[in-house]
């Protein structure tokens, strides 16, 4: 025989023998409990025989302790009442109660009526529809109240920054003013220089004038000292002498003068000119403020409206401010109002009719199930990785830097580049522009979440297949039983 | 407030990057492009600088929660911009001042100041001492950035919003409103109103009913 058979045959003899030891142990056990039943009662004093008699009259098995009932929630007075109307309706309708006659005590019989049941659990979600819709009037009502108020606030503040807009373009008449009393006084300055430089110009002219005229009497005087040279004439010479010096001096005098004069000249015109560049500067500041004032085309103001030209430059931020709040109520009202529509639920939700919401839920339309097939395909693909679910599951804490990540995941080079340009390429995660920090998407946590739920439905459906250690010890309990019988 | 470009222009002799301390935010400023002060007239005091040439900026509004990313990143380009204020650090390095430019050229500079012209000025906001804040104003498409050392907030015709440290956000579009706090929490208007939620207030308020154990599934369904 060979080595194989004889083991085979060893191992046969050993479970053998343990069944051959478990039976022993029942036998030995059904046999105690045959003697027990087998022999006959000692016969009892007379004092005895009743307490005997009773103890006879005991079952064979011991009665387990009775279960303790649960504890219940207390409810409060008012809940108590509203919950019991409700039930004494509702179930009154389903629970048919029968009295036994000739007995006192009421026997109830529990009858389920599925089609009576349905039209309850109708009613019941169309009470729960009505309680939503009555929930989102209240929230949207007190979410507008809150707003009301925010809004008011908003407006005091519009108001206070409104007075201090007023009072900047106060200054900026005050200042207005200023320069428009500053150009009066520089063109009184420009007049005065003009005055004076008529004067300086009078007074050269007549200063040249004289001078032609001594020229000319110098000229005279000049024929006349010759002739009396001529004629010998000492007297005369002597005259013409004295009146050419006097003559000389006057040249001198008023050629003293008209230099004076052109000094002055020139300086009267610097002045001017001076005084007309102050004024023309003025003009500017002066033509400046105005367009402050006055709003030009050109001018980027935010939430502008175009068209519009008012001069009042307080009243036009006024509007401007209120016409961005007014926006911004709009886009709230806005928002409010779509979620309304959400609530009423509409039937189709995208404009490329991609979702359809019916009475049976909501579904893909057929036409679109072609681009379903492949986008569900490839996020599955993406998933479908261990290395993936566990960079997912690490950026679910936060977001991290590439080396973390990698000495984290245990992936490196160019898996690890591999694995984050597949999560990338569906949108589960993405980078940051400066710092370069993953973070996990929106979508990317909602496909988590979706893993893990299958996960956890997976473990229970296996669960529910195994046997658990309750079931073994009742099956154990049935085969006693059994024996019990026989 | 009336601002007004003077003909004293910087160049910017290499192009850089520069990101924020808050670090949600980088600059990008191009080569050869000019930077013209720009003055207040009422005050004669200079608030910034008038940018000219294309100018990148990139940032991060973008949040981790608990349901995941909120948020966006922006990658725009300008190509006229208002910085303010004037003692910037990050760009002492790579400027160099210039002489004059052509009279002829430079109206057009005034032109675009002219679009600047914005009245949102308090006193306190362009006349801070401090320099710790920066603000940039676009050109054409119209466009407003405040950077601090924690937050970044930009404002658009379109909408607003901000970041301040790691996790806090808010963001009003005219779809949506959304803020995230600390913790993590969302609020955002569109999830306020979805049925889901609905249905979880409704079943909250039926927990001390009886009924419940009816709904006790559908409750532990959509508790995930």
């Amino acid at each position: 025989m060979a080595k194989e058979d004889v083991d085979n045959l060893k191992k046969e003899v050993e479970e053998l023998k343990k069944q051959n030891e478990e039976l022993a142990k029942l036998m030995k056990n059904v046999y105690k409990k045959i003697e027990q039943s087998s022999i006959p009662p000692s016969v009892p004093p007379a004092s005895e025989v009743v307490e005997a008699h009773t103890d006879f009259s005991r079952p064979l098995r011991a009665q387990r302790a009775p279960i303790a009932p649960k504890k219940q929630k207390k409810l409060k007075d008012k809940e108590k009442r509203k919950y019991e109307k409700v039930l004494e309706k509702d179930l009154s309708k389903l629970i048919k109660t029968e009295k036994k006659k000739g007995n006192e005590v009421f026997d109830t019989k529990f009858h389920f009526d599925t089609e009576k049941f349905n039209i309850q659990i109708n009613e019941i979600a169309k009470k729960a529809q009505e309680f939503a819709n009555k929930i989102s009037k209240n929230f949207s009502s007190d979410f507008m109240t809150g707003l009301d108020k925010k809004l008011k606030k908003i407006d005091t503040t519009i108001a206070k920054e409104a007075d201090r807009i007023r009072t900047i373009s106060v200054m900026t008449d005050e200042e207005y003013e200023d320069i428009v009393e500053e150009i009066e006084e520089a063109k009184e300055e420009i007049e005065e220089a003009k005055e004076e430089i008529e004067e300086y110009q009078h007074q050269i002219v007549e200063v040249r004038q004289r001078m032609n005229e001594l020229k000319r009497e110098m000229a005279k005087a000049k024929e006349r000292f010759m002739n009396a040279k001529l004629n010998g004439d000492i007297e005369e010479i002597e005259e013409t002498k004295n009146h050419l010096r006097d003559l000389e001096n006057e040249l001198r005098e008023s050629g003293e003068d008209l230099q004076d004069s052109l000094h002055y000249l020139n300086d009267a015109k610097r002045e001017f000119e001076r005084a007309r560049r102050e004024y023309s500067n003025l003009l500017r500041r002066a033509q400046r403020l105005r367009n402050v004032h006055r709003q030009s085309p050109k001018m980027f103001v935010i939430g502008a409206s175009k068209g519009k030209k008012e001069d009042d430059f307080s009243v036009k931020i006024e509007d401007l401010v209120t016409s961005v709040a007014s926006n911004i109520k709009k886009s709230l009202v806005s928002t409010i109002e779509g979620g309304k529509k959400i609530i009423s639920q509409i039937t189709d939700i995208d404009g490329d009719k991609i979702v359809i919401t019916d009475e049976k839920g909501t579904r893909i339309s057929s036409g679109s199930i072609e681009d379903f097939i492949t986008t569900t395909a490839g996020l599955f693909s993406a998933l479908g990785d261990e290395n993936r679910l566990k960079v997912l599951k690490t950026l679910e804490l936060g977001p991290e830097f590439q080396k973390e990540l990698s000495e984290k995941t245990n992936l490196r080079g160019g898996t690890y580049k591999h694995h984050t340009d597949i999560l990338q390429e569906v949108d589960f995660i993405t980078r940051e522009a400066i710092r370069g920090r993953y973070l996990i998407t929106q979508l990317g946590i909602e496909a988590l979440k979706l893993s893990e739920l299958l996960f956890l439905r997976k473990k229970k459906l296996e669960a529910a297949q195994k046997p658990t250690k309750k079931d073994e010890r009742d099956d154990e309990d049935e085969t006693t039983l059994d024996i019990d019988i026989e | 407030m009336y601002l007004q470009v003077i003909n004293r222009p910087l160049k910017i002799t290499h192009s850089f990057e520069h990101t924020f301390d808050n670090k949600h935010v980088k600059i990008t400023c191009a080569k050869k492009a000019f930077l013209f002060p720009v003055f207040e007239v009422t005050r004669d005091e200079q608030i910034g600088f008038l940018y000219d040439g294309p100018l990148g900026i990139t940032c991060d509004l973008l949040v981790h929660s608990k349901e995941g990313a909120v948020g966006k990143i922006f990658e725009e380009t300008y190509s006229s911009a208002l910085f303010v204020p004037a003692n910037l650090d990050f760009l002492r390095d790579h400027v160099k001042e210039l002489t004059p430019i052509e009279e002829e050229k430079f109206p057009k500079y005034e032109k675009i100041i002219s679009s600047f012209e914005i009245h949102l000025s308090s006193k306190k906001f362009c006349y801070h001492s401090n320099n710790d804040y920066f603000l940039l104003l676009s050109g054409r498409t119209f466009s407003i950035w405040f950077i601090n050392g924690e937050t970044t907030i930009s404002i658009t015709h379109e909408e607003i919003m901000g970041r301040t440290g790691e996790r806090k956000l808010f963001w009003f579009s005219p779809k949506n409103i959304v803020f995230t706090n600390d913790k993590g929490d969302i609020f955002s208007t569109s999830n306020m109103f979805s049925n889901k939620n609905i249905v979880k207030m409704i079943l909250k308020s039926l927990e001390t009913n009886p009924v419940r154990d009816y709904f006790s599934n559908f409750d532990k369904l959509l508790s995930h």
